[in-house]
This record gives C-alpha cells, sequence and structure tokens, in this order.
C-alpha cells in the first residue's frame, strides 16, 4: 500500500462506492500514525478535505438546481431575430464575451444520426513538447507530434508516424524582445505543428485516394479547433501564427476533408451565457449585465448531460469569441460545434457530453454531419474517447526517462566537442538529490 | 554473421544460462518453440533454443478488450503491427561456437544488452545439433518445460538432416536419451512417445523453415 493514498475517512462516503474504489478507508487515527517525515502532510488536511467534500456535495445540489432552470430557459427560447439582435447586442457591450450564436431554429434540438461512412479515413493528431528548461543541461525545447492514419472498413493496420523537432537556435529560443520563449509560446507552436500534420496527412490521403473527393476523411485534433493563443494574439508573431494555422485549415478544405476538434471534457460555458444574455431585456444588455450571469458557475456540459441520449447530438453553435468571428469567420473558417453523448447508456447519470468543433462550411451538409457524428461515437467505443486521439497521444507523449535520455545524449555529444560536460543548475541538482525519496 | 539477415529483435537481459529478447519484426512471425537461434558475444556465436514467448499486455488493450463487443479490424492490426506491445521471447544457451568449433557447453560469457539476435539457418541447425550433448543442458534447467524443448529440437535437428538421415539422426537421439534418463522411465517415456509419431512419419518431412 502506498501511505499517500491511505487517507482517513470519516462517515461521508457510501460503503458501496468505498468498496467500489478498491481503497480501504481507515480511521483518522491511521494517517494520524503517519511517519512525520512525508512530503506532504495529509493528517494537516484532513479538515480541510472534509470541509470541501460537504462543500462540493452542496454546490452539486445548487448546480442542479441551476441546471434544471436553464434547461427550461434553452426549450423556451426561441431563435428569431430579437434573440439574433440580443447576441450582437452582447457582443458591442462586451468585446470579450463568449457567447454562441446559433445555427438552427431550436436551441435543444436533439439529433439522432441517420447516414453513415461506410469506408472513410480518419485521422488523428496530437502533440507533445520539452518545455525550454533554465536550470538543464542545455537550452532547447522539443515538439513532437504523433499521428495515426485508420482506413476504417479497409481492415488494413493504420498508418502511424512521429515528427520529433528539436529547437535550439537564437531565433527560436528568444522572442523578439530578447526574452526566452514561455510555455505558452511553445504551447502555441505545438498547435500549429499538430494543425501542420492534420493538413499534410489530409493531403497525403487524398492522394492515396487518387484525388477521388468521395471517400470522407476526417482530421482530427484533441482540443477546440479554434487556435488557444489566439485568443490572446496581441504581437505581430503572434498573429503570423494564427494567419499560418487558418491556412491549414483551407488547406484541409481544398482537399474535401474535415478538420475536427474534439473536446473530451468541455469547460465550456457559451450556450449558458447565451441563455442569459436570451434572458435580459434588450435595454438591460450593458457590459455589467453580460458579465454577471446567474449560470456563471455552470458548463454546457452540465446543460446537455440530461438532454442528449447516446449518440445523440445538439443543434449547432458558434462561439462569439472575438478570434472567431473575426479572424476565423474573415479567413471563410469560422468554426462552428455541437455538443454529443458518446455513452452506450440511457442513464442520464452516465451521460459523457463531448465538444465537437468543425468549420461551418463542413455543416452544410446534414447528411455529412451525420456521417462525421457516427464516425466519432463509433470510434469512442471501448476508449470513451476517439481510439484515434488515444493512439496519437500515445505516440507523442514525451516522458520524464525520454527528457533525461535527451539531455544525456545531448550533454554527451556536445562534450565530445567542446570538451566540457553542461551540467544542471546547482539548484536542480539539490533538487533532484532532495526530492529522490519522494518519487 | 550476415548483416543482411532479419535481425528477429535484441537482448533485453541475460544471464549465463540464457537471455530473453524483444522481437522487433512487425510482418514475419516469431520463432517457433524449441528453434535455433544465435547471436554474437565477442568474437564466438553463442546458439540457444527458443523456450518461452511471452505476449505482454498493456491498460489500453485490456480496456479495449472488456469494453467492446466487437473489435475492428483496423484496430487489431494495429495492437498487433504498429503498436509497441512487446513480445518477449526467452532462449535457453545450448552451446557456442569458437574459432570454427561449435561446443555444446555453456558460453562463457552471456550476451550483451541491445545484442541483435539472428534466426539460424538449416545448415547452422544441423551443424549445432548433431551432437546430443545439449540433451543435458536442457534436461537439467528447471525454468524451461524440458521435454517439450526437447522433443521441439529433435524434430527441428531431424529436420536438417540431410534425406535419409533424418530417421538414424531420431535413432541416435533416442539412444541418447535412453543413457540419460535410464533411473527414470517416466520421463524418459513422455519424451519418447512425443517422438513416435514424428518417427514414424520421417519419410515425408516437411522442408525446415528458415528460423
Amino acid at each position: 500500500m502506498i501511505p499517500c493514498l491511505e487517507v482517513g475517512r470519516t462517515h461521508h462516503l457510501r460503503p458501496p462506492l468505498a468498496q467500489s474504489c478498491g481503497i480501504w478507508y481507515h480511521a483518522r487515527k491511521y494517517v494520524l500514525a503517519l511517519p512525520p517525515t512525508d512530503m506532504l502532510e495529509l493528517r494537516k488536511l484532513l479538515d480541510k478535505v472534509d470541509q470541501m467534500s460537504q462543500d462540493v456535495a452542496d454546490r452539486q445540489q445548487l448546480y442542479g438546481d441551476l441546471a434544471q432552470e436553464a434547461r427550461a430557459v434553452l426549450a423556451d427560447t426561441r431563435v428569431d431575430e430579437e434573440l439574433h439582435a440580443k447576441i450582437t447586442a452582447a457582443i458591442t457591450a462586451e468585446s470579450t464575451w463568449r457567447g454562441a450564436r446559433p445555427l438552427e431554429g431550436a436551441l435543444d434540438r436533439r439529433i439522432n444520426p441517420q447516414a453513415r461512412a461506410a469506408n472513410f479515413s480518419l485521422i488523428g493528431v496530437d502533440g507533445s513538447q520539452i518545455y525550454p528548461d533554465r536550470h538543464g543541461p542545455v537550452l532547447y525545447y522539443l515538439l513532437n507530434i504523433g499521428s495515426i492514419v485508420m482506413r476504417v472498413g479497409s481492415g488494413q493496420a493504420p498508418v502511424t508516424d512521429t515528427r520529433p523537432e528539436l529547437y535550439y537556435s537564437e531565433a527560436d529560443l528568444y522572442d523578439q524582445n530578447l526574452n526566452l520563449v514561455n510555455n505558452e509560446w511553445v504551447n502555441g507552436r505545438r498547435e500549429l505543428a499538430e494543425m501542420r500534420a492534420l493538413a499534410d496527412l489530409a493531403q497525403a490521403e487524398r492522394l492515396y485516394y487518387a484525388g477521388d473527393l468521395e471517400p470522407m476523411i476526417l482530421a482530427m485534433k484533441d482540443g477546440q479547433l479554434t487556435m488557444w493563443m489566439g485568443e490572446r494574439a496581441q504581437s505581430a508573431e503572434k498573429k503570423q501564427q494564427l494567419v499560418r494555422y487558418i491556412a491549414c485549415l483551407h488547406d484541409i478544405q481544398q482537399v474535401g476533408a474535415v478538420p475536427i476538434g474534439f473536446v473530451g471534457r468541455p469547460r465550456s460555458a457559451n450556450v449558458v451565457r447565451l441563455l442569459w444574455v436570451a434572458r435580459l431585456p434588450q435595454s438591460e444588455i450593458t457590459r455589467e449585465r453580460v458579465n454577471s450571469s446567474k449560470y456563471r458557475a455552470l458548463t454546457d456540459r452540465a446543460l446537455f448531460s440530461a438532454l442528449l441520449g447516446p449518440n445523440q447530438r445538439s443543434a449547432l453553435f458558434a462561439s462569439t469569441g472575438r478570434v472567431n468571428r473575426e479572424d476565423f469567420a474573415q479567413a471563410g473558417q469560422r468554426i462552428c460545434f455541437f455538443y454529443l453523448n458518446i455513452a452506450r447508456s440511457n442513464d442520464p447519470a452516465a451521460a459523457r457530453i463531448v465538444r465537437v468543433d468543425l468549420p461551418e462550411w463542413a455543416t452544410q451538409s446534414p447528411a455529412l454531419i451525420d456521417k462525421i457524428q457516427n464516425a466519432i461515437y463509433d470510434d469512442c467505443e471501448g476508449t470513451h474517447f476517439p481510439y484515434v486521439l488515444v493512439r496519437a497521444d500515445e505516440l507523442a507523449v514525451v516522458s520524464q526517462q525520454e527528457k533525461r535520455n535527451l539531455d544525456s545524449m545531448l550533454a554527451v555529444s556536445i562534450s565530445q566537442i567542446t570538451g566540457h560536460m553542461p551540467l544542471d543548475s546547482a539548484k536542480a541538482m539539490a533538487k533532484s538529490q532532495s526530492r529522490h525519496y519522494a518519487t | 554473421m550476415n548483416h543482411a539477415d532479419p535481425v528477429l529483435g535484441r537482448v533485453l537481459r541475460s544471464s549465463t544460462t540464457g537471455y530473453t529478447f524483444g522481437f522487433s519484426q512487425a510482418h514475419t512471425q516469431p520463432p517457433a518453440f524449441g528453434a535455433l537461434v544465435k547471436t554474437a558475444v565477442g568474437d564466438s556465436h553463442v546458439f540457444g533454443l527458443v523456450y518461452d514467448q511471452r505476449v505482454m499486455d498493456d491498460a489500453l488493450v485490456r480496456q479495449i478488450v472488456a469494453s467492446s463487443d466487437s473489435l475492428s479490424e483496423e484496430r487489431i492490426q494495429d495492437m498487433r503491427m504498429r503498436r509497441q506491445t512487446p513480445i518477449e521471447i526467452s532462449v535457453l544457451s545450448i552451446g557456442y561456437e569458437q574459432g570454427g568449433t561449435i561446443y555444446q557447453l555453456l558460453p562463457p560469457h552471456p550476451p550483451d544488452a541491445l545484442q541483435p539476435i539472428f534466426a539460424c539457418t538449416p545448415d547452422e541447425s544441423r551443424r549445432v545439433l548433431t551432437s546430443f550433448q545439449y540433451f543435458r543442458t536442457v534436461l537439467d534447467n528447471m525454468e524451461c518445460p524440458s521435454e517439450e524443448l526437447l522433443v521441439a529440437s529433435i524434430r527441428h535437428g531431424a529436420g536438417c538432416q540431410p534425406p535419409g538421415q533424418a530417421q538414424p539422426y531420431l535413432i541416435g537421439a533416442g539412444r541418447e536419451l535412453t543413457r540419460l534418463l535410464a533411473h527414470d522411465h517416466q520421463r524418459l517415456d513422455a519424451i519418447l512417445r512425443r517422438l513416435a509419431d514424428f518417427f514414424n512419419a520421417t519419410h515425408s518431412l516437411p522442408e525446415v523453415p528458415y528460423g
């Protein structure tokens, strides 16, 4: 037994839950008997854990009531010129308002897909990174993009690949102000590399079909389809990255493929924000009122979990975020989304609500959306997440051991040329030694 | 060793009596139980018999198998051919070749980690398995299924003999077994019974596959 998991609990948890978790819950005195040399002294958190558990339970009750109220608003709100006018007013009042603009006639639509593609290609891409480490022996960062191409219905083994890239030049490591690039910057480059890989694979896959546009090709990435970094793109460099990102979407469109963003546990609240604005009289849509939503603690997932059955999708929406309604929309790549329940059970408590992002141009054909929905739902069989993204992540992930191996390889290679072995900083070495027992 | 020969895998761990290697060929079958494989140790070659093959599972395989009513062929192919699900193959060292002479003794040194493993050609198998001294090594090893392994290697050795020599080979093997297991009739009987059908069919021996 690992001591850190041996947490003394009170009677809050029901025995079947405790048993189903496979964790033995002992009396508080066991935790109090833990050796005092543990790095995280759990005994000091016992009371807080109890308080937090009660708070979570209380909030769950409150959110449940709010969600029920919000679902009633969802059902009662009509999609008409008045609603669209309110949305426009909200954007005018608060330019950063990330609500949703409905693209269909009813907000509470539940759609069962009809069409299903027999043979198609499903591409999954994911990326991983090693961030610049000021205390490491050598300054660099790494991106590793994993990809898999499944030809569904073919019986063939999929095509897998990894693309590791090492960035070490001064132009790679420092921005225009000569500051070392930060993690957010590296994340942006990774996003762009993922999208570039999707575009390249989509093009290659269309060549596999000898240019025949009939077979469906879905190019899926983990996470939203809009570039996250783009929301705060201020510098010219970041703007340029956004332009290149959108160009990849265009390249995918050119070969008749569809880019998909899959968000497995969405915390977005675009539709919830829409409902709040929908409730407001037109005259009260001010910045202050828009930002004081009664439903601010809710997520869209909570809204749709009781609404969508297995393999049912919601209506289509478009985020009103600035980057989507300006940069993406102006380039003809406005991103829409729908929510989908990928659960296999009819039990509402077992609902698994995910969010699927796709460009608006791909939503013109209801049959295509049906095929996309079915393809995603089927690919989540057994893994509760698209199989192609599970595998792409597996191909992309860089473990701590692999990072250490790369650091060693670099240090040895450099020492063979320079005659000096680069070392970690004193701080890194001291931490490594002091944390030995914790790991 | 011809470096153009396909590498079956590389040593993961080793000892004086044998080693385990990870099988890395995506498009071929791993070597069969009782097959003879070889690897280099210094300036000599060590020969061994394959006695165990393990296909390791992992959390993703277990999850998919447990929660899916049906598996697509694409996923099965992905699991088998693309994922790094390791196949570990254990080998019992039975001899080594040094200076052109084959010694059916435990090798002086085990192979190093990551040393490549190759399949033995039929000619190599015939040369190595001509002598029956390795029988004692197999019979005395507690980690391998020694009776089954001996039967498999004798069959393999017989299949490598020139035309018309398979039965004399088997007769010679049987005599050696009788000598070694004179005081263990049960064990001797178990092995000879397994060889009997093969002995009777030696007039139509199939060609021994490479590896």
